[in-house]
């Protein structure tokens, strides 16, 4: 006892030193981390080249943080102990009420130059096809992220930045907002329903519903009730990515599948495969972390889905012809099986991956509706929005034919 | 490599200690020399060459002056004293200064030099302030000639305070580098040092860096509550970075049974500029006073030579804390306050009672670290204007309600961590048995907790949306 009063502090320094030490050289190196969804780097291979230039210390220090003994717990840790030092939002995430994990965005984050590089884009994108293609055919959906709208589980005094602006500027370029969804609004009434998930930045399938109804009265056509499909839950234990910033364990997400009750002929091609995929739904998706691939097989470059028997809400048959594209990020992943009801042939396209000449392809595939839809955050800091301007500058052959009777 | 980094704290440190006490006693000046060329070149090893120069070059020169000395040259002894203060200092001023002034001469005459951009080494302000107090310690018979090179080279390259100070004059160390006592005690007592300062730096030093960077990035939103607010964080971060280095520093050399000086003391408390700057930076102060105030002629030739002198002090002060106008500028606002303080309102803030000369000297001091955070000019003017309310920024929004609010309990732990009060609680704590059992495992619980800070600054999830 003696021993340990004396030099105890040095002795557990000591010990904490030598223990990590060995741990960190024991412990076999993993090569991906499923919390963070990336590849960890691995040991540096020592060369005398290497440590002279300075790269080789550099990667062994890059090494020795990726593959420290109970990493995940000692984020868990620090994530804990800024909580209880009354920190509302740790790396970028608000802990919400109800286990609400909310991304945190502020003014600079979103109103970046990339942003009104991209509202500019977009604008322009959205006149020229509205103008070719006419009334009532080309829609923009901005989907503001769930801190704006559910503004009630964020944590006391949290003050978000109102994504509405961000509408309101693209409403300002275009001269007023005909051509826009307004997601928040829809969004907003559905607040005390499960819009969001908790633990991921998307919005859920019932969400993207709302979105979908909003879309759908501004286009000016019937949607589908939620009565006319069947809602199954596929999961109940979804964590998200903004549960894996924290690395805070939180009640997991339930993820639902939504099957039309009539009954409906898809078939789906992903980057222009020839052979149709089972559908809509990835069930292998949901045996991985990356769970949201389950909805549309995640983020494809161009996705064709072809229905048959596509039908407006009131039963219209809305016949052939009518051929919609979704310009979009992974929002629209979940948003897209409602949409493909109305349509004989929907093409999807992630600008991210798509690297053909976008007015070419919308000429080409004989496009009659556009929608545009991201969520607001992603949108801002979106740096692929540019290949809009391709259709933009592209001269349009023979006018696409204006079908009258919608 | 930094001391608050896992690769320090579970590579560099253990090796170093237990090679450190491995070998006998004659070799351990060789470990430290040698463990601190790989601590200074780990990740950019060009400048070690420029390090082991610089070592090679006084250490040469200190064996010549000490010769001329013995031969009663003095005067061939001083022009060596010159000989080495001129190559210091071109270093120094090649590669911390040279960019700076050709971009001025470039602003000021148009003349288009090409501008170098050099990587500043790391720590060669502090080095060759060290290596320039050796051959002038020497020359004034201070210190003794050092004859062993690895003991010089272990000097100059020491590794706990090679980066960030605290300054450690030669004929501080000199015996203890030829002869010291490692004990128990001493490595028990620089461990404690070493955690406070570790403790400084990552739990406090750098969640206030966070929130500074926080309303440096509200630059659209800010408010003037929300500008002092971001001015006091930025002004508790760098306290607590360098002061807690500093403790490390002092804390590793306790370990290897060295007696690094104070660097700090308090210095938020003072009650004057004056008594801030004797608590502030301490090495750096004492070595300006030695090296360039008291050479002048210091204050004993007249009032008017005293305040040139000052002057000339705090011009250099500001600049060696970074090549760049507003640290000139920085350094002439506090040389101005040292005047004033000097010749008239010392006196009057001597009756004055205690917390007002504090607060009077906490708003002369984070005033000036708006100065010196802001490296454009203009920047730090705006600032300032936004401080006061000016130029339509609003006193107040809810953004900067939830700043604070969510800050409160740090703001807290700063300003209590900024006084003696945590160690003189834990003084009297200690003197409780029960309380010095758990000692150790309280500190074992804040290495635990630096460290689970250090690895979150490495953990980046990867977002999947984005693919």
């Amino acid at each position: 006892m003696e021993f340990w009063k004396k030099y105890g502090v040095s002795a557990g320094f000591l010990g904490c030193l030598f223990l990590g030490c060995a741990a960190s050289f024991l412990m076999p190196d993993r090569e991906f981390s499923q919390t963070e969804n990336r590849y960890l780097q691995q040991k540096p291979e020592f060369s005398w080249e290497g440590l002279l230039d300075g790269s080789y210390g550099k990667a062994y220090e890059a090494y020795l943080g990726d593959q420290f003994p109970l990493r995940d717990r000692f984020v868990e840790l620090k994530t804990g102990a800024e909580r209880l030092l009354g920190k509302e939002d740790v790396n970028g995430v608000y802990f919400g009420k109800d286990g609400y994990l909310l991304e945190k965005f502020d003014r600079e984050d979103l109103e970046t130059e990339q942003m009104e590089k991209n509202l500019e884009q977009l604008a322009a994108f959205l006149e020229t096809e509205s103008c070719r293609l006419g009334e009532g055919r080309v829609r923009a959906l901005l989907v503001p992220s769930a801190s704006w709208i559910l503004q009630e589980k964020l944590p006391f005094l949290a003050a978000p930045y109102d994504q509405g602006e961000i509408t309101d500027r693209l409403a300002g370029l275009l001269g007023g907002d005909s051509l826009l969804v307004d997601g928040e609004t829809a969004l907003s009434e559905h607040r005390e329903e499960e819009i969001y998930y908790r633990t991921d930045h998307h919005w859920t399938m019932l969400g993207a519903y709302e979105g979908y109804r909003a879309w759908a009265l501004s286009m000016g056509f019937v949607s589908w009730e939620r009565e006319d499909f069947e809602r199954e839950t596929v999961s109940r234990d979804f964590y998200g990515t903004v549960q894996a910033k924290v690395n805070w364990k939180t009640e997991p997400d339930r993820m639902e599948r939504w099957t039309p009750g009539r009954r409906m002929e898809y078939r789906v091609f992903y980057d222009g495969s020839g052979e149709s995929a089972e559908g809509m739904y990835t069930d292998s998706a949901l045996d991985t972390r990356d769970k949201y691939r389950f909805y549309l097989d995640g983020n494809h470059g161009l996705t064709e889905i072809r229905t048959e028997g596509a039908a407006d809400g009131d039963g219209k048959e809305t016949g052939s012809g009518r051929r919609l594209c979704v310009i979009k990020d992974s929002y629209a992943n979940s948003f897209v099986p409602f949409a493909v009801n109305h349509y004989e042939t929907t093409f999807v396209l992630d600008l991210r991956y798509f690297n053909g000449n976008l007015g070419e392809f919308l000429e080409q595939e004989k496009i009659t509706d556009i929608l545009v839809l991201y969520r607001i955050p992603g949108f801002a800091a979106e740096e692929s929005i540019w290949k809009l301007g391709r259709a933009v500058s592209y001269e349009y052959g023979t006018p696409v034919a204006k079908e009258e009777n919608l | 490599m930094v001391f608050s980094s896992l690769l320090f704290l579970f590579r560099f440190l253990p090796a170093v200690i237990l090679a450190y006490y491995a070998v006998p006693r004659r070799f351990r000046n060789g470990v430290l020399f040698i463990g601190s060329l790989l601590f200074y070149g780990w990740g950019e090893p060009v400048y070690i060459t420029l390090l082991l120069f610089s070592t090679a070059v006084d250490f040469a020169h200190g064996k010549w002056i000490g010769h001329f000395l013995e031969k009663g040259r003095r005067d061939l002894a001083r022009c060596l004293v010159i000989s080495s203060a001129v190559i210091n200092l071109s270093l120094l001023g090649f590669f911390k200064y040279a960019g700076f002034v050709t971009e001025t001469v470039n602003r000021l005459t148009g003349a288009g030099l090409p501008v170098l951009s050099l990587a500043l080494p790391v720590g060669i302000s502090f080095y060759t302030f060290q290596t320039m107090s050796y051959t002038i310690d020497v020359y004034r018979g201070k210190a003794r000639v050092q004859n062993n090179i690895v003991t010089f080279g272990a000097y100059v390259s020491m590794f706990p305070q090679l980066i960030a100070g605290p300054i450690v004059r030669y004929s501080t160390i000199a015996e203890e580098l030829d002869s010291r006592r490692e004990s128990r005690e001493e490595f028990e007592a620089g461990v404690k040092i070493f955690l406070t300062g570790l403790a400084k730096k990552v739990l406090l030093a750098n969640p206030m860096g966070e929130l500074w960077m926080q309303v440096q990035g509200a630059a659209a939103d800010r408010t003037a509550v929300m500008a002092w607010l971001g001015i006091l964080a930025f002004g508790m971060q760098i306290y607590f970075d360098f002061s807690g280095y500093s403790d490390m520093a002092v804390g590793l050399g306790r370990m290897f049974g060295f007696h690094f000086p104070e660097n700090f003391r308090y210095p938020y408390l003072s009650r004057s500029v004056t008594e801030f700057w004797r608590r502030w930076h301490i090495s750096l102060g004492a070595w300006f006073r030695e090296y360039v105030y008291i050479p002048l002629g210091g204050n004993r030739k007249g009032r008017g030579r005293q305040a040139v002198n000052i002057m000339i002090v705090w011009l250099l002060t500001g600049i060696w804390h970074g090549a760049g106008w507003n640290f000139l500028l920085w350094g002439c606002y506090f040389g101005v306050f040292l005047l004033a303080e000097k010749l008239v309102l010392g006196k009057r803030l001597e009756k004055i009672p205690a917390p007002l000369g504090v607060c009077y000297t906490l708003l002369v001091v984070f005033c000036g670290w708006v100065l010196f955070a802001h490296e454009e000019l203009g920047a730090g003017m705006e600032y300032f204007r936004q401080m006061a309310g000016l130029g339509g920024v609003p006193l107040i929004n809810d953004r900067t309600v939830y700043l604070i609010f969510t800050s409160i309990p740090l703001l807290m732990a700063g300003a209590v961590g900024a006084t003696p009060a945590v160690s003189r609680a834990a003084e009297c704590l200690n003197s409780y048995e029960p309380v010095r059992r758990i000692v150790p495992v309280f500190a074992a619980g804040i290495l635990i907790l630096c460290t689970a800070f250090l690895v979150n600054a490495g953990y980046n999830p990867f977002l999947y949306f984005r693919f």
